[in-house]
């Protein structure tokens, strides 16, 4: 096997044995082009449907249907951003997915904190068992307790309103939020905390002068992550939201996918609602990339 | 406890100060309990109640529609092992699971190894990657339906410049279910890889290097020294994803509903259909409880092999 394999091809008889550094140069050009050949159909892969959405978007609807595609627009326009804005209510959409997403980010990582402090720093009986539940209670499927959710939600008239989805939602970042938040206060050097309690600080005290402070680019980095995950949330409104008091912007999408006048599927307002919820959380998620990418990380490491 | 150790000759000052110790431990222990109290309640009254009812409900023929609510016992598990709907949602649903899980893991080490390398424009790549956990799937499941649609989608067009013919992606079964697979791999990787990446940059630069000097090749390096090093974290990884697979249920909503005919039908896609759609809130919560003793079996089987294995390096 070997032996085949380093026999130089016929045609090219003279060249890789007797000079050593071309082959060495070769080689390398050749990986360096490998290299780059993979980092452009990465890119590519993982941009195209999203260039697919934006070039949709801006081409009027009449020019959506040719064979074959054209990749760059002919006519860009924003009509069917006007279509969708009169078939969805967008600015009570987009009012609600920020209330939600921002008040479940919120309220997610204050929870968090507090428990991940517990977990991190005080000795009490069953805080093992507790942490390790809080996470498993994370692996039960949503799926697996959202008919009884909605019949509570029923009874208690929190149907079709923010705050029960605020609810819902927050209880579904617990677990991570938890995972994360706890390998972060613990990441923190406890002498900070010791000093301070030297010094007579309590507890509380300790929480709120050092390990806030300390903590506060984590603490944006989980807040961040939840807004992420908040703004995507599609399953619960779709239960729960009966009007447009509590349709978000991901439940506009099947709103705008069906086009009154023209009574077909309008894959151009799709795409120009897909853009308007996009943007928004690509932006954030750009912006914040490296808050982000690091809140991520963390949770990993102690897995 | 150790007040009791302590002969009876000790001063009163160390018995008050060690009575103060504690009562200062014991309010320490309550200030515990109460920093955790919001977070367990929550998810109580949020995730573990109506958990509990799910399984309750699960014996009960409980539907609005028929205004019933009666314990049938073991009914609706029988009837469930009869219902070749479901039993065709489940057999997709681990095809789903076992081949989805796979490609995000592998694709998910494909991208990290690629970001943990040294190129000109770095920085946008890994920005880029993060555009997909980012986007609602809701979103990329839309978008997909046209995207792959015969006549007038990007997929296909791109290949009638090639080959000529353009398949109906999402009117054959097999095809529609290969979607399905490929978007939930698309949007769910990068973050995999994030993770990945972490753990390749916690591989210390000595074991490249040794590898290096015993003269292995990049493949070589690849398998003995980083693999390993990964193995803890890959397997967690498994356990994670592989149990949100049977979540997964924006994708099928918003792309194929099911079809065709129930090819891409997942357990939780079903189970809203029955809970939602057909108001069987019983028979729809026993669905629910076997979707979840699946991901339970899974996890510990998962969990069990990371364990032998652990023991194995």
């Amino acid at each position: 096997m070997s032996i085949t394999k380093t026999q130089t091809p016929p045609t090219t008889p003279v060249s890789v044995p007797a000079h050593p550094v071309p082959s060495r140069f070769l080689r390398r050009a050749r990986g360096t082009l490998t290299l780059y050949g993979v980092v452009v159909l990465f890119a590519l892969f993982t941009l195209a449907p999203i260039y697919w959405i934006i070039l949709s978007a801006i081409t009027p609807i009449s020019e959506l249907f040719t064979t074959p595609l054209n990749y760059i627009p002919v006519h860009p326009s924003l009509i069917n951003f006007e279509t969708v804005a009169q078939i969805v209510p967008l600015g009570q959409q987009f009012l609600n997915s920020v209330v939600l997403s921002v008040l479940s980010a919120s309220f997610s990582v204050v929870v968090c904190l507090l428990a991940a402090y517990a977990f991190a720093r005080i000795r009490f009986p069953g805080s093992n068992l507790l942490f390790l539940g809080l996470l498993l209670s994370g692996y039960v499927p949503t799926i697996a307790m959202i008919i009884p959710l909605f019949q509570m939600f029923e009874n208690l008239s929190l149907l079709d309103s923010l705050q029960g989805l605020v609810i819902l939602l927050v209880s579904f970042m617990l677990p991570t939020s938890v995972w994360i938040m706890t390998s972060f206060v613990r990441q923190i050097p406890i002498q900070l905390e010791e000093s301070a309690q030297i010094d007579g600080a309590n507890f509380l005290a300790t929480l709120w002068y050092i390990v806030i402070p300390v903590l506060r680019p984590s603490i944006a980095t989980l807040f961040l992550i939840n807004l992420v995950t908040g703004w995507q949330e599609f399953f619960f409104p779709l239960i729960f939201s009966r009007s447009n008091d509590s349709a978000t912007l991901t439940l506009g999408i099947t709103q705008a996918a069906v086009n009154p006048q023209f009574q077909t599927v309008a894959w151009g307002n799709e795409a120009a609602m897909g853009l308007i919820v996009i943007i928004p959380v690509f932006l954030i998620t750009l912006v914040f990339q490296k808050q982000i990418v690091e809140g991520l990380m963390a949770g990993s490491l102690k897995g | 406890m150790s007040i009791n150790a302590i002969p009876g000759t000790a001063k009163a000052s160390t018995m008050q100060a060690l009575a103060g110790t504690r009562r200062r431990r014991t309010r320490l222990i309550l200030l515990g309990y109460a920093l955790v109290a919001p977070a367990v309640i929550w998810r109580l009254a949020i995730a573990i109640y109506p958990f509990l009812n799910t399984i309750l409900q699960s014996f009960t023929n409980t539907s609005p529609l028929a205004g019933t609510s009666r314990f049938i016992g073991l009914g609706n598990y029988v009837r469930m092992f009869h219902d070749p709907v479901v039993m065709q949602s489940l057999s997709f649903t681990f095809l789903f699971t076992i081949v989805s899980t796979a490609a995000q893991l592998v694709y998910a080490l494909g991208i990290a190894l690629l970001l943990n390398r040294a190129f000109r424009g770095r920085g946008f790549v890994r920005a880029i990657n993060l555009l997909p956990w980012a986007m609602p799937a809701i979103v990329i499941a839309t978008a997909s339906q046209w995207m792959f649609n015969s006549q007038f989608g990007m997929i296909d067009d791109l290949i009638a410049r090639v080959l000529p013919f353009r398949p109906i992606w999402l009117a054959d079964p097999t095809l529609a279910r290969g979607v399905v697979i490929l978007l939930d791999v698309w949007k769910n990787a990068p973050w995999a890889a994030i993770l990945l990446l972490a753990g390749l940059q916690n591989v210390p630069r000595e074991l490249y290097e040794a590898a290096k000097v015993d003269g292995a090749s990049a493949w070589r390096t690849f398998y003995s020294v980083v693999l390993p090093m990964l193995a803890p974290l890959i397997f967690t990884l498994l356990i994670f994803i592989s149990a949100y697979r049977v979540l997964a249920f924006d994708l099928i909503y918003g792309l194929t509903q099911g079809g065709p005919g129930n090819a891409t039908t997942l357990l939780s896609y079903q189970i809203y259909q029955l809970a939602f759609n057909g108001l069987y809130y019983g028979y729809g919560s026993t669905v629910a409880v076997f979707a979840f003793l699946i991901v339970l079996t899974m996890s510990l089987i998962f969990f069990l092999f990371m364990r032998q294995s652990e023991r194995a390096l």
